[in-house]
């Protein structure tokens, strides 16, 4: 602009020099002769054809001029850049076409002053920015709204400077940039969610290059280790680890790179549990462009509970092995004994029958009761009601004993040889008779004795005790010494069977030791 | 569902094996009826268990100490008893069948676990032996104690 302003000056001058030339070059004193006449006349001949040549030069400037003007004009309107420029009374002096969706602007409002004119931002303090640019000549940014339309703009107001680089005034520039703080606003929420979701989770999230070095470590390893996150930086996050398992840890880093993942269990520092737990490293590279690593994203998972979940779970498959071989083999006992006393296969069937769904109510007692423990009377009468509904003629009396899962087993096997032999042989097998059974805990021993005493009475015929040792007698007089530590006595006494046991009482609730690692 | 016999010794004269029941094809020998005359200690805690083993090793010949479903009573019977052998449950209710299995190590005396776990139950002291998994027939519990690569019973 000014370059062409300048040159436009020097036409000027040019232009000054050829009207002094056009001036005669001396005064006719002396007279006109035809001869001076044809002199002047060839000299204006010439004056005329040198100011044709400079009107041209002209014309071409003043085009030239008109040319750049007009791309100034197209440049501004094909920004669609709002731009109003105001003079230093603040009155308007130019503006674009986009101005005007945000001012009313028509050519008519040239000259007024630009706090007359209505617009359609929330703009109120337009007029001290303006005032406080021309003041400081310092650019000025802000960013308004449009209430009703919802759009955003970006103002800058710039100080404007004269040929002579005074200040004249100020240019207002309105930027539309609601598609951009749309997209600002979207990528702050997902950085939100982003970091939500990363430091809600509860892995402990790192990243890190090559090998092992951390970059950074999201809040939870903080609180998980009470390790400062500048601290756990570069291989800092190692003195975390267990010792002993520091070594295999950077072992896993040294070939993660030709693996492309890292997996491995360690034991980390907790501080809430004051100790070490087992946490499940687990990392991927991310690759840039050209598929080089560029770094690695990793979480650490506390997986202790889910491992002592493992372990007792296979404590549980232990015990469930031990006792189906168990179960096998008492059931295989059983038939043998059975049929040792059996006079026929209709008799040996009955009868293992009955010992069989003895030991299959207690399994079901069991597998309802809750710590697999159940109560003493809830055993004996299970068993007793199996055989026989005359609850008049039973009688059950004791306090409060649990009895847990093996125990509970063979006392109720106890129970029905004697329920079997009572009803088939005993007190209830005849109408007057009846049964007691009564238990009480005594302490004066260390431990505690159970003594239980199970008293048919009533009998008017008193049956032949058996010749030879049955099951029954067996369990009470060889199993209950052998697995409780107590004693068993079966006696026939004219009145009925009189069956006493005795007993620690820790052996009824006597928990399997496991064997873990 | 597998029973497992294991056998470990302090100087393994073999690899870890897999036991065979019915006796190796390649030798028609049988060792059940080494437990003639034997003396064997029976720890378990299971009463028709210990019966049954009771029962059947009498049949062969065998004199059974105990049977014993506890650790004091067992190693009181190793004391007292002239034990040549011995069949051990690992788990003997609240209390592990392993200081019997010490003191049998310690004096010598061949000997079989016989349960119903995984061997891999068995803690690390004791890895070092020679573990063997057989279901818990006397034929092969014998091939433990008195077969070929043991301490020479006989």
């Amino acid at each position: 602009m000014q370059a062409v302003c300048d040159q436009e000056n020097d036409e000027r001058e040019n232009m000054a020099h050829s009207d002094a030339s056009l001036a005669p070059r001396d005064m006719p004193d002396a007279p006109v002769t035809a001869q001076t006449a044809q002199a002047r006349m060839a000299e204006l001949s010439e004056t005329n054809a040198r100011l044709h040549a400079e009107n041209r030069a002209l014309t071409r400037r003043v085009a030239e001029l008109a040319h750049a003007n007009s791309d100034l004009q197209n440049l501004l309107e094909s920004t669609a850049i709002a731009a109003i420029f105001l003079d230093s009374s603040l009155r308007i002096t130019h503006y674009t076409p986009a101005i005007t969706a945000i001012f009313r602007l028509t050519e008519a409002d040239l000259g007024r002053p630009i706090d007359h004119i209505a617009h359609r931002v929330a703009y109120d303090r337009l007029k001290d920015d303006v005032a406080a640019v021309m003041r400081t000549l310092a650019p000025l940014e802000r960013e308004i709204r449009d209430p009703q339309g919802g759009t955003q703009f970006l103002v800058r107001v710039l100080p404007y400077r004269a040929l002579d680089n005074a200040v004249a005034g100020t240019v207002l520039t309105f930027m539309d940039v609601t598609a951009l703080m749309r997209a600002e606003a979207l990528l702050r929420d997902r950085e939100a969610l982003l970091r939500s979701i990363v430091e809600g989770i509860p892995q402990l999230v790192w990243r890190a290059v090559e090998p092992g070095c951390w970059t950074w470590v999201s809040p939870q390893w903080t609180s998980f280790t009470g390790q400062a996150a500048g601290a756990a930086l570069g291989r800092g996050w190692l003195a975390m680890v267990h010792p002993e398992d520091r070594e295999r840890v950077v072992l896993a880093w040294q070939e993660a790179h030709d693996a492309g993942q890292l997996e491995v269990d360690h034991r980390l520092w907790s501080l809430e549990a004051n100790g070490f737990r087992t946490v499940h490293l687990r990392a991927r590279p991310v690759m840039d462009a050209q598929g080089r690593v560029e770094e690695w994203f990793g979480t650490a998972t506390d997986v202790h509970e889910m491992l002592l979940m493992q372990e007792h779970q296979q404590v549980l498959l232990h015990e469930l092995q031990h006792r189906v071989r168990n179960t096998l083999a008492i059931v295989r006992s059983v038939a043998r004994r059975t049929a040792d006393s059996s006079d026929s296969v209709e008799n040996y069937a009955d009868r293992l029958e009955g010992r069989i769904n003895a030991m299959a109510r207690t399994q079901t007692l069991l597998t309802r009761a809750t710590q697999s423990s159940v109560s003493l009377r809830d055993l004996i009468s299970n068993e007793i009601f199996a055989q026989t509904v005359d609850r008049h003629r039973i009688e059950i009396e004791g306090p409060v004993v649990p009895v847990l899962g093996k125990a509970a087993e063979n006392l109720s096997l106890a129970i029905h040889e004697l329920t079997t032999n009572s009803v088939k042989h005993g007190a209830l097998s005849a109408p007057g008779g009846k049964v007691g059974v009564r238990w009480e805990i005594d302490s004066r021993t260390q431990p505690d004795n159970l003594r239980l005493v199970w008293q048919e009475t009533g009998l008017e015929m008193p049956v032949q005790p058996p010749g030879r040792r049955g099951f029954g007698t067996e369990l009470i007089e060889g199993l209950v010494p052998y697995q409780f530590g107590g004693t068993g006595r079966l006696v026939f006494e004219p009145t009925g069977v009189v069956c006493t046991i005795e007993l620690p009482l820790p052996s009824l609730v006597k928990v399997r030791v496991s064997i873990t690692g | 569902m597998a029973v497992h016999a294991i056998l470990w010794r302090r100087k393994p004269r073999r690899q870890i094996q897999a036991c065979r029941t019915g006796g190796n094809p390649l030798s028609p020998k049988t060792y059940i009826q080494e437990f003639a005359g034997k003396r064997i200690l029976i720890v378990e805690d299971e009463y028709f268990l210990a019966a049954e083993t009771r029962r059947k090793l009498e049949k062969l010949g065998a004199h059974v100490v105990g049977p014993t479903g506890r650790v004091r009573e067992a190693l009181d019977l190793i004391e007292l008893d002239n034990v040549d052998a011995a069949i051990l449950d690992i788990h003997l209710g609240d209390e592990l069948v392993f200081p019997v299995a010490e003191q049998l190590s310690l004096l010598d005396i061949p000997f079989v676990f016989a349960t119903g776990y995984d061997p891999s139950i068995i803690p690390k002291t004791f890895t070092g032996f020679a573990l063997c998994e057989k279901p818990t027939e006397l034929e092969a519990i014998a091939r433990q104690l008195f077969g070929p690569g043991t301490d020479g019973m006989s």
